[in-house]
């Protein structure tokens, strides 16, 4: 068994391939489910539960250094491509997510982004964003 | 076979909850002594752009686009754009963190005499001719 950081994970959104900042993290996901109480007034002793229906897969987020020359429209693939299709927002595109590139292993699905946010403009603090976004479906787990 | 290294592209097959499932996109593996590295992606679609997940220097991306392209239309496939998107340098990026490496800066434009543009040897003279409220509109 061999553990691995997440030093060298990676992220493309296969319909804006260009998009490519410096990622400095890409949050975790989760996948979760409620507990559903069936205790009726005959329960003795404690509750009891059964699992719910459907696992509910939660947002990402993926922080980044930010190149300003990246912002502008007239870069190939800048930000506004990549949270805009023309004056509507962005469809649904093919996202892998890999661990990190020699494990090989890596999730895969349509995915959309859900939001951009520029982090705190100061001095001597290197200038930093990130972007949120959702599978659609639980992504395909491969090598 | 490219400097010793294999490339193999292969559609993007894995597991979902509900069994084996592939994923629009191929995947551009490199075999170099048994051992397997992960290159890079590319849509499913005609002249759909290469995205490396390594840094690999341009002269070798050339290349790596022919043979991705040859091997996709060998599959019936799809042919790939001529830009291959890579991700950036780590070198560079650890050296742009550090302040070790800056952007070109904009070309100044210098006057006739020699000075650079809007620069005033006499500030008093510029002070004396500009008028208070001259310009307010």
């Amino acid at each position: 068994m061999a553990h691995v950081s997440g030093h060298g994970a990676t992220l493309v959104f296969t319909d804006t391939p260009a998009f490519l900042p410096s990622y400095t993290s890409h949050g975790g996901f989760e996948a979760s489910r409620p507990s559903l109480d069936t205790s009726s007034l005959s329960t003795n002793g404690s509750r009891t539960k059964i699992g719910g229906d459907l696992y509910d897969v939660g947002p990402m987020s993926s922080s980044y250094l930010v190149d300003p020359l990246l912002m502008i429209t007239s870069e190939a693939e800048s930000l506004l491509d990549f949270l805009f299709a023309g004056a509507d927002v962005s469809p649904s595109d093919t996202v892998t997510l890999d661990t990190q590139v020699s494990s090989g292993v890596n999730f895969a699905a349509d995915g959309h982004v859900t939001g951009f946010a520029l982090e705190e403009l100061s001095t001597d603090l290197v200038l930093a964003a990130s972007i949120t976004w959702q599978w659609d479906v639980f992504p395909t787990i491969a090598e | 076979m490219l400097h010793g290294v294999d490339i193999v592209v292969k559609q993007l097959s894995g597991w979902s909850p509900a069994g084996p499932k592939t994923e629009p996109i191929d995947v551009i593996w490199a075999y170099r002594k048994g051992v397997k590295s992960k290159l890079g992606y590319v849509k499913r679609k005609d002249n759909a752009p290469i995205t490396l997940i390594r840094f690999i220097p341009e002269d070798m991306r050339e290349p790596i686009r022919l043979e991705v392209e040859k091997q996709r239309l060998q599959q019936g496939g799809c042919s790939v754009a001529k830009h291959v998107n890579c991700i950036p340098n780590p070198k560079v990026i650890t050296a742009y963190v550090k302040g070790e490496l800056k952007k070109p800066k904009p070309t100044t434009i210098v006057m006739p005499d020699g000075t650079p543009a809007g620069y005033y040897e006499d500030e008093d003279e510029t002070t004396d001719e500009t008028q208070e409220g001259e310009w307010d509109e």
